[in-house]
């Protein structure tokens, strides 16, 4: 090759400036402390074996600027400037107040907890929830159609659907989860007890001397940003205080600059290169799976709630009510149990009002008994089994509505129900998705012993076949008796359902 | 990951005064861990001695470090995501008297499950 072609090609590569030296300089609008921050420790990453993953806030952002998009652009194309409820549910997303976003199920729930009065305490004793949920495709009251003639049936369903709009069916539901050491699926409850064990490990992540390498690397980097900043002020010693740190880098003169261009290209050299190293660390020490069924069994813990729900209605859609419940919920294998026998290792942590910090050697010893308690308990925690109980009081608001054209004239009473429930479920292991099979029957007491309702059993079986993201459930439904009258003495039902699980719902 | 800083530092704050840090991010249903691995040493590096510690992210406590005369401070707030999290590290200098040295330092940093980051506090204090 020619020496004027080398020539090109070496001032055509110095020139072309590959964007990770582009990176290595101040900008103009930057002070020393944006410039260490951007060149030295944002660029760590580049800098590590597994780069870490964004996290949600901006998929999340992305998703609610499509939602908006795609709302404004149905809009558009149907040209009508009339709002309706669901309009506003981009909206609602971006405000942050929409709890559950998936209205694929007809549900859609506003979450209203900024109403509720929320202390920091040292340790949480309960969580409550209040939510604002409304059905999407909400339906006139179905004794109200069947009362209609078969003939009109249609046509006055189809008429009556017109007067009911997206809000027409909602209901309040507040809900108080218990949080104890004993219940509750509450992580900040047992913060103390996860994070004493897992932070030795994280500490001593690394070969041997690497914390004592990126310790010194940590002091050369303060000990020279310290310099930097005082040869800088020496260089102007009429300056007031705070001026250097305060100044742009297109305030600096250029040999000024050059100080703060080579101490960060030193240190992306070092302390970036040390942090990077420690982090990539302590990312393969916590991929330890002790660590992840540790936190497993926080969320299996066994749950007890109580919600008191109102529904409010359009007339059309049925009588209002209120109801209350409580419910217990547990598996057969959770953080308390561990906790009954945990050995001397783990006793530091035994109870979360008192926790003591542990050293390496008992962390991961401590770590290695929850492996041994994940392993002794491998087929309930595979089969994810639970059982849960509940009793619910329910009141239902007298109803009345007339249709004269047609002859009805429809008058249901205020009655009250007491339904007792117990149910029964685990997964079905297919392949790499599990399907789920849950039982529950109830029993719904007339209290009132009004004519109009009857007492009833009622059993579900549902079985719920997972595909990716997607759940369908195949539920079949017996009741030996009608809710109302209707001649009917028995009653079994099939339903089947589409369910898509947002990522934070996980199973 | 806009809006997230790596990096925040003080220069020359007056002795007595005391760095404050603080970290959120763990719930009802996310965990993140935040640790702190830093080094306290004279004006020419010398290492004196090491800080360390854990920030409760689901209560917010606060950390206290008062500064001490000629030293320099570098701590490493190390965020460890057992879950996916919205991790936030908050950090100011308190003078002796009330109020702040400088301006408060807030930074939001949301990961997916098993992801570690460090943010990195730099305080250097006046004789």
């Amino acid at each position: 090759m020619r020496l004027s072609s080398c020539v090109l090609i070496l001032g055509g590569l110095f020139f072309a400036n590959p964007a990770w030296s582009q990176g290595e300089g101040c900008n103009p609008d930057e002070t020393i402390v944006d410039c260490v921050d951007r060149v030295v420790f944002r660029a760590i990453p580049e800098l590590r074996k597994s780069t870490p993953a964004a996290g949600k806030s901006s998929t999340a952002a992305a998703n609610t600027e499509a939602a908006v998009k795609n709302q404004a652009g149905a809009a558009a194309s149907t040209g009508q400037a009339n709002s309706t409820f669901t309009d506003l549910l981009p909206w609602f997303n971006m405000l942050g107040l929409l709890s559950d976003d998936d209205a694929s199920d007809g549900t859609i729930a506003l979450d209203l907890n900024f109403l509720l009065l929320r202390n920091r305490k040292d340790l949480v004793s309960h969580d409550s929830q209040l939510q604002w949920a409304f059905n999407l495709k909400p339906q006139p009251f179905e004794p109200l159609i069947a009362a209609l003639p078969e003939d009109v049936q249609a046509d006055r369903k189809k008429a009556l659907q017109e007067k009911i709009d997206d809000t027409a069916d909602s209901e309040l539901q507040y809900t108080m989860s218990v949080v104890t050491d004993g219940l509750g699926r509450d992580f900040r409850r047992h913060f103390n007890q996860l994070a004493n064990l897992i932070a030795p490990i994280v500490a001593e992540a690394g070969a041997p001397g690497d914390n004592q390498l990126r310790g010194e690397a940590q002091a050369r980097f303060g000990a020279g940003l310290q310099k930097l900043h005082e040869d800088l002020v020496k260089m102007r010693p009429g300056d007031a205080d705070g001026a250097v740190a305060a100044r742009t880098m297109a305030e600096f003169r250029s040999d000024e600059k050059k100080l703060v261009d080579d101490f960060v290209k030193a240190q992306r050299a070092d302390v970036a290169v040390a942090i990077a190293k420690h982090l990539d660390a302590v990312g393969a020490a916590i991929k330890n799976p002790n660590i992840k069924a540790l936190a497993n069994l926080v969320l299996l813990q066994p749950q007890l709630t109580f919600s008191l729900n109102r529904q409010i209605r359009n007339e059309l859609v049925g009588p209002e009510a209120w109801g209350a419940k409580v419910t217990f919920e547990r598996s057969f294998v959770d953080f308390n149990r561990f906790l009954k026998d945990p050995g001397d290792e783990c006793s530091g942590i035994r109870n979360s009002s008192s926790v003591t910090p542990l050293s390496l050697d008992a962390a991961k010893s401590c770590l290695k008994k929850v492996g041994d308690y994940v392993a002794a308990n491998a087929e309930d925690l595979e089969n994810e089994s639970r059982w849960k109980a509940s009793l619910e009081y329910k009141q239902v608001d007298s109803w009345q509505y007339a249709l004269p054209d047609d002859g009805v004239a429809m008058d249901r009473p205020k009655y009250d129900r007491v339904v007792a429930s117990a149910g029964f479920g685990r997964a079905v292991p297919r392949s790499a998705a599990k399907d789920r099979v849950d039982f529950e029957a109830s029993y719904d007491s007339n209290i009132d012993s009004d004519d109009n309702y009857k007492s009833r059993l009622v059993a579900t079986l549902t079985y719920t076949r997972r595909f990716g993201d997607m759940d369908i459930p195949f539920s079949i439904v017996y009741a030996n008796k009608s809710e109302f009258l209707e001649g009917v003495d028995k009653q079994i039902g099939l339903h089947v359902g589409v369910k898509f699980r947002g990522v934070e719902k996980g199973k | 990951m806009a809006g997230e800083k790596m990096f925040n530092g003080w220069f020359n704050a007056p002795a007595g005064s005391e760095l404050v840090i603080a970290a959120t991010g763990t719930t009802k249903n996310k965990f993140v861990l935040a640790t702190l691995d830093g080094v306290v040493t004279s004006k020419t590096g010398a290492a004196e001695r090491k800080i360390s510690g854990i920030l409760n992210t689901a209560i917010a406590t606060e950390e206290r470090i008062p500064l001490k005369a000629s030293k320099i401070y570098v701590i490493d707030v190390d965020l460890t995501f057992i879950t996916d999290a919205d991790a936030v590290v908050e950090a100011q200098v308190e003078l002796s008297g009330g109020g702040l040295f400088g301006k408060k330092f807030r930074t939001p940093i949301s990961r997916k499950k098993d992801s570690v980051e460090a943010v990195t506090l730099f305080v250097s204090v006046l004789p």
